[in-house]
């Protein structure tokens, strides 16, 4: 299942233009616009989790960045000094 | 002629510690095991083989291998990894894709290369001081069509050539392949871990039967393994550049809360 019209070239300005990753919270709309998502995308995009996205057709690996950029990820997060302070 | 004087693979991620203390200790200390022993090998070049999370290539644009030719080397700083540059290894890594494209594997050249964690967390426990010259050998599993494990024992045994017909003389090269082991990402399945698949495919690696493990197809590794499984296609071109070696597990740890297999090895060379 491909996914929806404009989804990965969003994530993938997204992925190029940190600056930017502040719209997925503050103002989606305007990214979905600005890619051409389309309207029966954008509530799964806004508001749904793993599974919704990746029923969408959205690449797994993308999914990952935008539950993160959206503050929807449900792995745990970790400081990595944790581990790199004692390498 | 130049050498591969070792040959190593590790998982490339870490995760929370929480509630898994002990278990994510053992492999931090397995990838900082890994790291020393690399690193008493006083490699000239190090040779990074793994997969790109989609931070350098784009989903539509496929590229099964890859390497960066920058001089200098800036992470992407995914995970909170630390983002100090380090030392590239342009003329091995365009030399290598030149002398791959000659036999008949294209490797793209890649300018401008933000190695994320696929890279750096790997990279990060072998060489923390970042002083050793590092061509990174991209094996796009993420991409559609991922490179088949036999493409890769190809890859692997084409960077074995390269080195020591290319490559001048007694330089040493070590090699340090990242991914794996099995994972489900960002799918329905995430979570589920196959120890049983995991240790049966670094015991073929670690036995002198890693060439067996090129009879698999992409399709078998990803419906035993997960599509994050899929990255041991990097593993196999490390295996392929050290044929018939044996090796041996330093580590290997189930963690469903990390999603993901946990193991390391190092080859014998």
């Amino acid at each position: 299942m491909a996914a929806p019209a404009g989804v990965h070239d969003m994530i993938h300005h997204l992925i190029q233009a940190p600056g930017d990753r502040r719209l997925v919270k503050e103002d989606d709309e305007a990214l979905f616009e600005r890619f051409g998502v389309p309207a029966d995308a954008r509530p799964v995009l806004r508001t749904g989790y793993r599974d919704d996205l990746y029923a969408l057709g959205i690449h797994p690996n993308l999914i990952m960045k935008w539950l993160i950029w959206s503050g929807r990820l449900t792995i745990k997060g970790f400081p990595i000094s944790y581990y790199f302070d004692r390498r | 002629m130049g050498q591969i004087v070792g040959a190593f693979a590790t998982s490339h991620v870490l995760g929370a510690p929480d509630g898994v203390e002990d278990q994510a200790e053992r492999v931090f200390q397995g990838m900082r095991e890994i790291g020393a022993r690399l690193r008493a090998l006083k490699p000239d070049v190090l040779v990074v083989l793994t997969s790109d999370h989609l931070n350098n290539f784009r989903v539509d644009v496929p590229a099964p291998f890859a390497v960066a030719a920058d001089a200098v080397l800036t992470p992407y700083g995914d995970m909170g990894l630390p983002t100090d540059p380090i030392p590239g290894a342009p003329d091995f890594a365009l030399g290598l894709a030149a002398f791959c494209a000659e036999q008949g594997l294209p490797v793209d050249a890649m300018d401008g290369v933000r190695p994320d964690h696929g890279v750096m967390i790997p990279h990060g426990v072998a060489d923390p001081e970042r002083q050793i010259p590092t061509a990174i050998f991209y094996v796009n599993s993420v991409l559609d069509p991922s490179p088949a494990p036999a493409q890769c024992w190809t890859a692997g045994a084409l960077l074995k050539r390269f080195v020591e017909q290319q490559r001048p003389a007694h330089e040493r090269v070590a090699l340090l392949a990242g991914g794996g082991l099995s994972h489900w990402l960002a799918v329905p399945q995430e979570g589920r871990v196959n120890e049983d698949w995991d240790r049966w495919f670094m015991e073929n690696l670690v036995s002198g039967h890693a060439e067996e493990l090129t009879r698999l197809t992409n399709a078998e590794i990803l419906d035993a393994a997960g599509n994050g499984g899929l990255e041991v296609a990097a593993w196999i071109a490390m295996a392929g550049a050290v044929p018939q070696a044996k090796g041996e597990i330093l580590y290997y740890e189930s963690l469903p809360s990390w999603a993901s297999g946990m193991g390391g090895v190092a080859m014998s060379v």
